[in-house]
């Protein structure tokens, strides 16, 4: 699905990604990130996106080479993307904000309707201004806004952070959901050990722009001290 | 109290119009963080499109029809040139249009001539209103910029067009990460912005004298509409006009046109001191 091959990237010529290689298999429907603030986690999926310029290496998607496109170009070749803090538009009223999600969609996609089964803050702060929701309720809208453009691979930046623990369960639901029914990749980017533990068939830790470890679903299960790779 | 409405229109056929002019600010200025100084000579230009098509013994109505597309085309060719390179940097984008103002003026003193030229208007008569009579071109002119207005929120408020603006608008790179084509979003916008400009210029064109310098006339007061309003919104461009015009008129009618530009400028500083974010903006917190 995802090929990254010596990947160099970064802001104002520094190298924040430093020769990184990860391969997302086609078989893995979660792949979870994990690592420290500061250690590249969110450079990577901005560079994936094409919002960071590659200095050097390659990133592939089904085989076709990403580097040189931009980000339009990039969503419509089916890739969505949740940013960390979400950015939704927030004068935008809820509804508005799913069918900016769905403008550009290529081919097929969920309808605002459908969207609204699974998220029912949809139905319920249709016409308030997705500013004045609850982190939670954000969450969701930015889940079911990237959904709307029927992604084949999605991005999601620190989708935990600034949630109440008790809602980490839900979320972990609605990522499985998503993976099974509608048959989307995920590429998970978190601090939350539990959350990626919980959903992901492979994870990797990010260390310095580079990976330096990577467990399947049965390693991942079976180590033990996952949160050693967050300790500073 | 004839007086007092007469008085009443004229100022809200100044505010009308200042409302167009500052519409098509806002929309370049909320999408693209530049600063045109060239918008007045958008307006200018089709101030001089009415009088071109009405030299070479077009009508009237020909004109106002070519002025936003022919003044549209011309801010495509800027945008494309000269607009897109300082998109987001501020004082680049001012001294980039300022310098596009100055050579469409002098392009249009070239053409023309440095003098002024007279558009009969189209529409002869006038309608009594209590025992005045008021023409009914001026009427004309506000449902013109009236329709004007009212397209222009259509457009932003309820098209696929609309939105995606308003997305981007908010969040340029969020909007680019959803598929939105943002590059052809900016030259639409821009183009829009110039043929708004233009189409006032045509239609205020038979109650003013046209020359070279007319588009600062109107530019000064939509800018400080812009300030006063607040940038981030259409409305905002509404409020700002009917502030800046209604006492623009209110003084020059008490004491003197002189009088009534202290007026304006001293009370466009306090208020952007007191809401540095316009009236409609953000408030400090």
């Amino acid at each position: 699905m995802l090929d990254v091959t010596g990947l160099v990237a970064g802001y104002g010529g520094g190298r924040v990604l430093d020769g990184l290689d990860l391969r997302l298999p086609g078989d893995a429907r979660i792949y979870g990130l994990l690592g420290r603030n500061g250690m590249g986690k969110s450079t990577l999926l901005k560079t994936v996106m094409g919002l960071v310029p590659i200095a050097e290496g390659s990133i592939r998607l089904d085989g076709e080479e990403l580097r040189g496109l931009g980000p339009t170009q990039i969503a419509r070749r089916r890739v969505g993307f949740v940013p960390q803090g979400r950015r939704l538009f927030g004068a935008l009223t809820v509804e508005e904000n799913i069918r900016v999600g769905g403008l550009c969609r290529q081919g097929d996609g969920p309808a605002f309707e459908d969207l609204a089964e699974r998220f029912p803050v949809l139905r319920e702060r249709r016409r308030t201004p997705a500013g004045l929701l609850s982190g939670g309720e954000q969450q969701q809208v930015a889940l079911a806004r990237a959904l709307a453009g029927a992604p084949r691979l999605l991005l999601l930046d620190e989708l935990s952070e600034g949630i109440q623990p008790s809602l980490v369960s839900e979320l972990a639901r609605y990522l499985v959901e998503m993976a099974d029914r509608d048959g989307l990749h995920i590429f998970l980017v978190e601090q939350n050990v539990q959350l990626v533990r919980r959903v992901a068939d492979r994870c990797g830790v990010l260390e310095k722009g580079r990976i330096v470890a990577e467990y399947d679903r049965e390693g991942l299960r079976a180590a033990g001290n996952l949160e050693r790779h967050l300790a500073l | 109290m004839e007086a007092v409405l007469i008085f009443g229109l004229d100022t809200l056929n100044y505010v009308l119009t200042i409302a167009l002019v500052a519409l098509g600010l806002v929309i370049v200025f909320g999408l693209m963080r530049v600063i045109n100084m060239a918008h007045g000579e958008f307006f200018l230009l089709g101030a001089y499109c009415v009088v071109t098509v009405h030299g070479l013994g077009g009508s009237f109505w020909l004109g106002l029809c070519l002025a936003p597309i022919a003044v549209g085309l011309v801010g495509l060719v800027a945008e494309e040139l000269v607009v897109r390179f300082v998109y987001r940097r501020f004082l680049d984008s001012i001294l980039a249009t300022w310098g596009l103002s100055l050579a469409i003026k002098q392009a249009v003193v070239l053409t023309f001539g440095p003098g002024s030229q007279q558009v009969a208007p189209p529409i002869d008569g006038s309608v009594l209103i209590l025992t005045s009579e008021y023409p009914i071109y001026r009427l004309f002119i506000m449902a013109m910029a009236l329709l004007a207005i009212g397209f222009t929120y259509w457009l932003f408020l309820r098209t696929r067009f609309g939105l995606m603006a308003r997305a981007a608008t908010a969040d340029r790179d969020m909007a680019a990460v959803l598929g939105i084509d943002t590059r052809r979003l900016d030259r639409l916008t821009f183009v829009y912005g110039a043929a708004l400009a233009g189409f006032a210029g045509a239609v205020i064109a038979p109650i003013m004298s046209v020359d070279p310098h007319m588009g600062l006339g109107f530019l000064v007061p939509a800018f400080l509409a812009v300030l006063v309003g607040g940038a981030g919104h259409l409305s905002g461009a509404l409020l700002g006009a009917a502030v800046i015009g209604g006492t623009d008129s209110a003084t020059a009618a008490i004491w003197s046109p002189v009088v009534a530009q202290i007026v304006v400028f001293t009370m466009a500083v306090i208020v952007i001191r007191l809401f540095p974010g316009g009236l409609l903006g953000p408030r400090r917190h």
